[in-house]
């Protein structure tokens, strides 16, 4: 015989009202939700297993497992496959025959975060803290929907709970660190971030989370670590939102760096690299411009080092070596001339400026 | 043929009119085929098994659609957009209808004939029938607006249910139609099932006595099969 899960919905206005007492029959009141699960549970009481039985103000929904398959483990399921809203009457469901179980309590509680539902989400996940006080991901669970709620000064203490319950989970070390450099408390979060990574190695946020908190740290040996995490994560996550973080990250990082070395305001060597760029263009013309343009567009999808003054990229589309700030100034000459609004990620307008009126004189 | 787009787990397209080939079709799955093949043989078998004047094509009707039609405004106040789509749906439901019709009471045969003399198929067959049975639940739940499939078209697949817990002998299937109102007239329909003799001469009355039953009877006629 299948063990599979056999699961039905019904349209209250479909369930034949004299299968219900008398007292029950008038749709959508209490009594009649009560007299329906009533009447499916006992239906499948003989049959062994489990029956999980809601109702709403529209349906029925039965779901029914044999013997030695687990409901909650079919919830979770659901959690996982993404019917959340789905999942969350068939746990408060099981939850109203099984209340002191610590994984239904915390999965309820989670999914009610998820759903947006704060309060609810507290309330389930304190309960499951209440029963089992070492429960790490309850308690990051808790500092999370405080923090969702807009209330991040209440989610620091269930979240330092979390790591206390459990030290070496990377999740709760990876959150209050999150957590910590909102605050600005960027030492203790460097420390739980670094403790972190070593409990989930291959955790791109986590190692995002790491970078930005080193560079909000802002020593130069923490600005270098932090672009080579940047980097680490564009190099193996190229595809994930990490990585399109750390790419604006190292953009910026490198910008800021490209300012601190031009104490005047105006890079020279920007200037010059524009000055040929646009002698170039206007010698080998707009479709050119364009080839170019994108072959370093697409090479500085994985960064582009403008600080290293090292000729070490090569171009298919133009002969010699170039240091990553010539590619940008070539870029961004060519877009400033294709499109004034197109983003280069850098800002080299006073530079383009001048470059341009020396041209023109 | 493995057929992605299928909307039943298998389907057979008897050959006619000098074809050389019966068709099957079946969904992807990743279950063996065996009982399936089985069971759509099954149809080609019993079909064969009549003496040639004795073999005829099942054919809808104009009442099939106009008899849905009514059935599904009755006692209703529709909306005009619910009246707008009426006509398309009363289709559907005409033709869903008279498939449970053509292929449940002469399919429940053949499922007694692989479980009797095939029982190796066993598993795969109570396994194909949970799927049928999820799938056929469904119905209870279709719904276009207000537009809804007929309780009274129900008994046929409260039949099936009814069949598939027996023959797994447990009580299972049965219950949402028990709920829904319906297993009166899906009990009903195994009671034809079982006074009309089990012999392939005698599949063409079994429809017409369901047809009957279920009050489809000017829906479909039967027309001479071509070879």
């Amino acid at each position: 015989m299948t063990q599979q899960p056999f699961s039905f919905k019904l349209p209250i206005e479909r369930f034949d009202l004299n299968l219900l007492p008398p007292h029950a029959r008038n749709i959508g009141t209490d009594a009649f939700k009560d007299a329906v699960v009533s009447y499916f549970v006992g239906q499948y009481a003989d049959k062994g297993g489990t029956t999980v039985v809601t109702v709403d103000d529209q349906e029925i929904s039965v779901q029914t497992f044999e013997l030695g398959s687990s409901p909650l483990e079919f919830a979770i399921g659901m959690l996982k496959a993404g019917q959340i809203k789905e999942a969350v009457p068939f746990l408060e469901s099981m939850a109203k025959i099984d209340g002191d179980n610590v994984q239904l309590l915390f999965n309820l509680g989670i999914a009610y975060s998820e759903l947006g539902q704060y309060d609810e989400a507290i309330i389930r996940l304190k309960k499951t803290v209440q029963l089992a006080p070492q429960h790490a991901h309850a308690w990051t669970g808790i500092g999370i929907a405080y923090q969702r709620m807009g209330k991040s000064e209440q989610a620091i203490e269930p979240m330092t709970k979390a790591v206390e319950s459990d030290p070496a989970d990377g999740i709760s070390r990876r959150n209050l660190g999150a957590m910590l450099l909102g605050f600005n408390r960027t030492e203790e979060a460097i420390k739980h971030l670094r403790e972190a990574r070593k409990a989930l190695p291959h955790d791109a946020q986590t190692i995002f989370g790491l970078a930005a908190a080193l560079e909000d740290s802002g020593s130069d040996e923490e600005l270098m670590e932090a672009d080579e995490l940047y980097t680490v994560v564009i190099q193996r996550w190229p595809a994930s939102d990490a990585a399109e973080q750390s790419r604006k990250a190292r953009t910026a990082l490198s910008h800021k760096t490209l300012r601190e070395h031009a104490p005047s305001g105006l890079r020279m060597d920007a200037v010059m690299y524009i000055t040929d760029a646009l002698k170039i263009f206007a010698k080998e013309g707009n479709t050119r411009r364009q080839q170019i343009a994108l072959e370093i567009a697409l090479k500085g999808q994985s960064g582009l080092d403008i600080n290293d003054p090292e000729p070490k990229y090569t171009l298919k589309t133009l002969p010699g070596n170039f240091s990553g700030l010539h590619l940008v100034s070539i870029m961004y000459a060519a877009f400033r001339q294709i499109d004034p609004s197109m983003d280069a990620g850098i800002d080299l307008s006073a530079e383009y400026q001048t470059a341009s009126g020396a041209i023109k004189k | 043929m493995r057929d992605e787009s299928l909307q039943l787990l298998s389907t057979l397209q008897i050959a006619r009119n000098g074809a050389e080939f019966h068709v099957l079709r079946y969904q992807p799955s990743d279950k063996p085929l065996d009982y399936l093949v089985a069971y759509q043989a099954g149809f080609a078998l019993r079909m064969f098994e009549n003496p040639p004047e004795r073999r005829f094509d099942f054919v809808s009707t104009d009442a099939a659609v106009t008899g849905a039609s009514e059935l599904i405004k009755a006692g209703q106040v529709l909306s005009e957009q619910d009246m707008a789509d009426l006509p398309k749906f009363a289709e559907f439901v005409a033709h869903w209808a008279l498939m449970n019709l053509r292929s449940l009471p002469i399919g429940m045969r053949i499922d007694q004939w692989i479980a009797t003399d095939y029982p190796e198929l066993k598993d795969l067959q109570l396994e194909n029938h949970h799927v049928q049975q999820q799938m056929n639940i469904r119905a209870l739940t279709y719904r276009q607006g207000k537009l809804t499939l007929p309780v009274t078209l129900m008994g046929t697949l409260a039949a099936f249910a009814l069949f598939t817990d027996k023959l797994a002998g447990q009580v299972r299937y049965a219950i949402p139609f028990s709920a829904a109102g319906v297993i009166d007239d899906g009990k009903r329909l195994l009671e034809l099932l079982d006074s009309v003799p089990k012999d392939s001469l005698h599949d063409l009355e079994l429809v017409e006595k369901w047809a009957d039953a279920s009050g489809m009877s000017n829906w479909f006629k039967w027309t001479p099969y071509l070879s």
